[in-house]
C-alpha cells in the first residue's frame, strides 16, 4: 500500500478554537513539529505532550501527538489522540483525515472510508484527503470478493490533483492505477506529471519505462530506464539497484540474457539481500537453459539449469517466504533430472503458499508419475479448486484426469 | 499476596537466626538446571529455538535470544500449550520430542528488521510467517509478533488468552528497553553470582528507558528473589533481597501502568475474577510460607508449620532449605516415612549439604 499522508498542524493555520492554547504550549507545540520535522520522535512526543499538559484542550497538539504516535507504529495510541481532537473539535477536518488514515493501518477499511467521508464534508478542499479516501478505495477492493472500487479511488485521486496539481505521490499512484487497468497511455500522462515535478527521480523513470515496455515500446523503456539508471549513479542505493533491476527485464524480454544477468549480478553484489535480483538471475538463466534445450545444446542447457537452480536456492535463502522462488526451484531441479528435490521444494510452496496453483498441479504430475496416484488427484482437486481462469489448459486436463479416475475432491 | 507480603516483610530477619546448622553446608547446586526445571501441567509440548541473526549487524546480537524469548512469551499465555526454550528446553526432558518446533531468522534491512517465524511438525514445515517491521524506533514488531502468534495457535489447533497475550505485547513500545531486558536476563540466566551486577544493571537500564513498563521492574524482582533465595540455600543472611524484591514489587504496582507479562520463569499466570493477570512470584510466594512455617514451628505448632512449609516447596520444589525443615518438623509428627522423602529431596537438590 501507497504510504498514507497524515498532516501536521501548525497553530499559524489553525481555526480559532473555543479554548486558545497558552503562549507557553504553543511554543512546546511549535517544538514537537521541529522534532516531528527531524524524525525525533521520543523529543516530539515530550513536547507534545508539555504542551497538552499547559493546554489541555489544544486540539493542534492532540492531533501532532497522534502523528508522532502513528510514525511510532503506535496505532492504537494514535487513533485515541485523533478521536480526541475531534472530540474537541468537531469541524476540526485534518483530525478526521489522519484517523481515516490510522483506520486505514489497522485494516478498518469502513471505517476509515466513513471517517474521511465525514473530514471531507467539514472541508472538501483537503487534497491529501481525498487521497487517503483514493488509497480506502483500492484496499475495499482488494478485500472485496465480488465488487471493485477502484474507479472511486480514481475519482479520488483525480480530485486530488486538481486541488493540488503538484502532489508526486498522487501523480504516481494514480498511474500506478491506470497501469493496473491497461491504461497506458494515461498512466504515461500521470508519470509524465509527476515528472514534471520531480524530472531528477529515478524511481518515476523506471516506472514510466515499466508501462512502455508493457506498452510494448521497447525503445522508449530502454531509454526510460538508461535515464533511471543515470540518475541513480552516485544516488541512493536502493534507487541505483531498482534501476539496474528494471534495464535487466528489459534485456530477458529482448532475450539478451547475458546482458541481463549481468544488471541483476550487479544487483546482488552491491546487496546481497535484494532477493529479487537471485531471482531475476535465476529465472533468466532458466529461460536461457530452455533456448537452448530447444535448440538441442543439451549439456549447455544443464549447465544453465544448475546456475538457475544455485542462484533460485540463493533468493529462498535469503527470502524463505518467496513461492516464486521455490517454485521455480523445483522447476530447475526437475529439469536436472533432481526429481525429489523437485517434490521437496513445491511441497515447501504449497506449505507457505497454499493456493499457488503451479505448484499444485506440478505436484499433482509429479505424484501420479511417482505412482502416488491418490496424492496426486488430491493436489489436482486442490489446483481445480484455486486455477480459476488463469489456467485453463492444466484446469481442464486436471478435471479430465478426475473425471476419469472418478476420484472425489473433498470440499 | 499482600498478607504474605507482609509476613514476609516482618519476619524475614528470623531465618537468620534461626538454628540452621544442621542443614549448612557448601553450595553444589547446579543453579542453571534447578532453576530451569519447570514441568508444566498439559498441553502440547512446544519448543522455541533461537533465531538466526542472517545479517549479523553488530549490535544485532541480542535479537537472537530477544525475539526467540518475546515468541515464547507470547505463545505461552495459550494454557493448552507447554512451551520451552533457553535452559528451560535445555533442562527439561519433555522439550527434547515437542509436538512443535518454532524457529526464525531475522535480516536487518534498510529501515527495519525483517523476521521470518517457522512452524516445524516432526520435521515437516506446517507454517511460515514473515514479519516487517521497523526498527529499532518503533514498537510495531511487538504488535507483529502478536499477530504472528495468533496465526501460529491457528496452526496449533489451539487458542490462547487473548488478554494475556496483550500484556505481553504491550509491556513496552520501546525496543531498547525490551532489549535492555532480555540482556539482564541472558545475565541472570547463566545463574553465576559475578553476573548479578551485570543483569542488575541492565535491568535498571530498562527501568530508565521505560519507566512504566513492568519489564525492568520484574527483571530486579526475578533477580533480587534469586538472590535471597540463593543466598538463603549457603546460609548466609538473605532478607534484604527479599525486601528489596518487596520494594521494586510495590513500585511495579504503583508505576508501571501496564500489567505485568509472561515470562518463563514464572508458571502460568491465573486470573482474577475482572479479568486482569495475577502477578505470582514463586520465590516470594515460597518465602512468606517458609516463614509461616519457621514461626508456627517456633510455636511447637508442628502441623500448622508442617502445612505451610509444604506449601513452600509447592510454590518452589527447588527449595533444599525449606525441604530439610519439613522433614525435621515430619520427624516432629512422627512421620518418618514423609521425612525421609523429605530429606531425601532436600539432599537431591543440594548433594553437599550437611547431614
Amino acid at each position: 500500500m501507497a504510504s498514507l499522508l497524515l498532516i501536521i498542524s501548525f497553530p499559524a493555520y489553525a481555526k480559532k478554537k473555543i479554548t486558545m492554547p497558552t503562549a507557553r504550549a504553543v511554543y512546546h507545540n511549535n517544538q514537537g513539529i521541529s522534532y516531528l520535522n527531524k524524525q525525533d520522535l521520543d523529543r516530539a512526543e515530550f513536547e507534545l505532550k508539555t504542551a497538552i499538559e499547559l493546554s489541555p484542550e489544544y486540539v493542534e497538539a492532540f492531533n501532532n501527538l497522534g502523528t508522532v504516535y502513528k510514525l511510532k507504529g503506535n496505532l492504537d495510541a494514535a487513533a485515541a489522540e485523533f478521536s480526541r481532537a475531534i472530540k474537541l473539535d468537531k469541524d476540526y477536518a485534518n483530525a478526521y483525515n489522519n484517523l481515516g488514515a490510522v483506520y486505514l493501518a489497522q485494516g478498518k477499511i469502513d471505517d476509515a472510508i466513513n471517517t474521511i467521508k465525514k473530514g471531507l464534508k467539514k472541508d472538501g478542499t483537503i487534497a491529501d484527503a481525498h487521497y487517503n479516501l483514493g488509497l480506502a478505495y483500492l484496499e475495499k477492493t482488494k478485500v472485496s470478493k465480488d465488487k471493485s472500487f477502484v474507479g472511486m479511488a480514481e475519482a479520488e485521486f483525480v480530485k486530488a490533483t486538481e486541488l493540488n496539481p503538484n502532489l508526486v505521490h498522487v501523480h504516481k499512484t494514480l498511474a500506478d492505477v491506470y497501469r493496473t487497468l491497461g491504461e497506458y497511455e494515461l498512466a504515461i500522462i500521470r508519470y509524465r506529471l509527476a515528472l514534471g515535478n520531480e524530472p531528477m527521480n529515478p524511481d518515476l523513470w523506471n516506472k514510466l519505462g515499466d508501462v512502455y515496455l508493457e506498452k510494448g515500446d521497447q525503445f522508449q523503456a530502454q531509454n526510460c530506464f538508461q535515464k533511471a539508471q543515470e540518475l541513480s549513479a552516485g544516488g541512493a542505493p536502493k534507487g541505483q539497484q531498482e534501476s539496474s533491476l528494471q534495464l535487466g527485464l528489459f534485456y530477458l524480454k529482448e532475450k539478451r540474457y547475458q546482458e541481463a544477468i549481468n544488471e541483476f549480478k550487479a544487483v546482488a553484489e552491491k546487496n546481497p539481500l535484494n532477493e529479487q535480483a537471485w531471482f531475476r538471475i535465476g529465472t533468466t538463466y532458466l529461460s536461457w537453459a530452455e533456448d537452448e534445450q530447444l535448440k538441442r545444446n543439451n549439456s549447455e542447457a544443464a549447465r544453465l539449469y544448475g546456475e538457475a537452480a544455485t542462484a533460485l536456492k540463493k533468493a529462498k535463502e535469503v527470502n524463505p517466504q518467496m513461492a516464486d522462488a521455490s517454485y521455480n526451484l523445483g522447476l530447475a531441479y526437475l529439469k536436472l533430472g533432481k526429481t525429489l528435490d523437485a517434490q521437496r521444494e513445491w511441497e515447501y510452496t504449497t506449505t507457505i503458499d497454499p493456493k499457488n496453483a503451479r505448484a499444485l498441479y506440478n505436484l499433482g504430475l509429479l505424484y501420479q508419475q511417482m505412482g502416488r496416484a491418490d496424492d496426486g488427484y488430491a493436489m489436482l482437486c486442490r489446483f481445480v479448486a484455486v486455477a480459476g481462469n488463469k489456467f485453463p489448459v492444466e484446469a481442464a486436463t486436471a478435471r479430465q484426469s478426475l473425471e476419469t479416475s472418478k476420484f472425489k475432491c473433498q470440499n | 499476596m499482600n498478607k504474605a507480603l507482609r509476613i514476609l516483610g516482618i519476619v524475614a530477619f528470623i531465618i537468620a537466626i534461626s538454628d540452621l546448622s544442621a542443614a549448612a553446608g557448601r553450595d553444589c547446586v547446579n543453579w542453571a538446571r534447578v532453576m530451569s526445571i519447570r514441568p508444566q501441567a498439559s498441553g502440547k509440548i512446544v519448543l522455541v529455538e533461537s533465531f538466526t541473526d542472517y545479517t549479523k549487524l553488530p549490535g544485532d546480537e541480542w535479537l537472537s535470544a530477544g525475539l526467540r524469548d518475546l515468541t515464547a512469551s507470547m505463545l505461552s499465555t495459550s494454557s493448552s500449550l507447554r512451551v520451552y526454550s533457553g535452559l528451560t528446553a535445555k533442562y527439561n526432558t519433555e522439550a527434547m520430542s515437542p509436538a512443535f518446533t518454532v524457529s526464525g531468522m531475522y535480516q536487518h534491512v534498510e529501515g527495519g528488521l525483517r523476521v521470518f517465524v517457522k512452524v516445524m511438525q516432526a520435521g515437516n514445515l506446517v507454517s511460515q510467517y514473515e514479519i516487517l517491521s521497523p526498527y529499532p524506533e518503533s514498537g510495531d514488531i511487538f504488535m507483529r509478533f502478536a499477530d504472528v502468534t495468533k496465526q501460529i495457535w491457528k496452526t496449533m489447533q489451539t487458542g490462547g488468552d487473548e488478554s494475556a497475550l496483550a500484556a505481553v505485547r504491550d509491556a513496552t513500545p520501546s525496543t531498547r528497553t525490551f532489549e535492555s531486558y532480555i540482556k539482564g536476563r541472558q545475565a541472570f540466566e547463566t545463574y553465576k553470582q559475578d553476573e548479578m551486577e551485570v543483569a542488575k544493571t541492565w535491568f535498571e537500564q530498562a527501568k530508565k528507558s521505560d519507566y512504566r513498563s513492568p519489564l525492568g521492574y520484574q527483571g530486579l524482582i526475578d533477580l533480587l528473589t534469586f538472590l535471597g533465595f540463593y543466598h538463603k540455600q549457603r546460609q548466609e543472611p538473605f532478607g534484604p533481597y527479599f525486601q528489596q524484591a518487596e520494594r521494586e514489587l510495590s513500585d511495579m504496582n504503583r508505576i508501571a501502568k501496564r500489567p505485568p507479562p509472561v515470562v518463563l520463569m514464572q508458571k502460568k499466570p491465573t486470573k482474577k475474577s475482572d479479568g486482569s493477570l495475577k502477578f505470582e512470584n514463586p520465590f516470594l510466594l515460597n518465602q512468606a510460607s517458609f516463614n509461616e512455617g519457621l514461626i508456627a514451628a517456633g510455636q511447637e505448632k508442628w502441623v500448622e508449620a508442617a502445612a505451610a512449609l509444604k506449601k513452600a516447596v509447592e510454590y518452589l520444589p527447588e527449595d533444599a532449605i525449606a525441604w530439610y525443615h519439613l522433614a525435621r518438623i515430619y520427624e516432629r509428627l512422627g512421620n518418618s516415612a514423609e521425612a525421609s522423602k523429605a530429606l531425601q529431596k532436600a539432599y537431591e537438590i543440594n548433594p553437599c549439604m550437611e547431614k
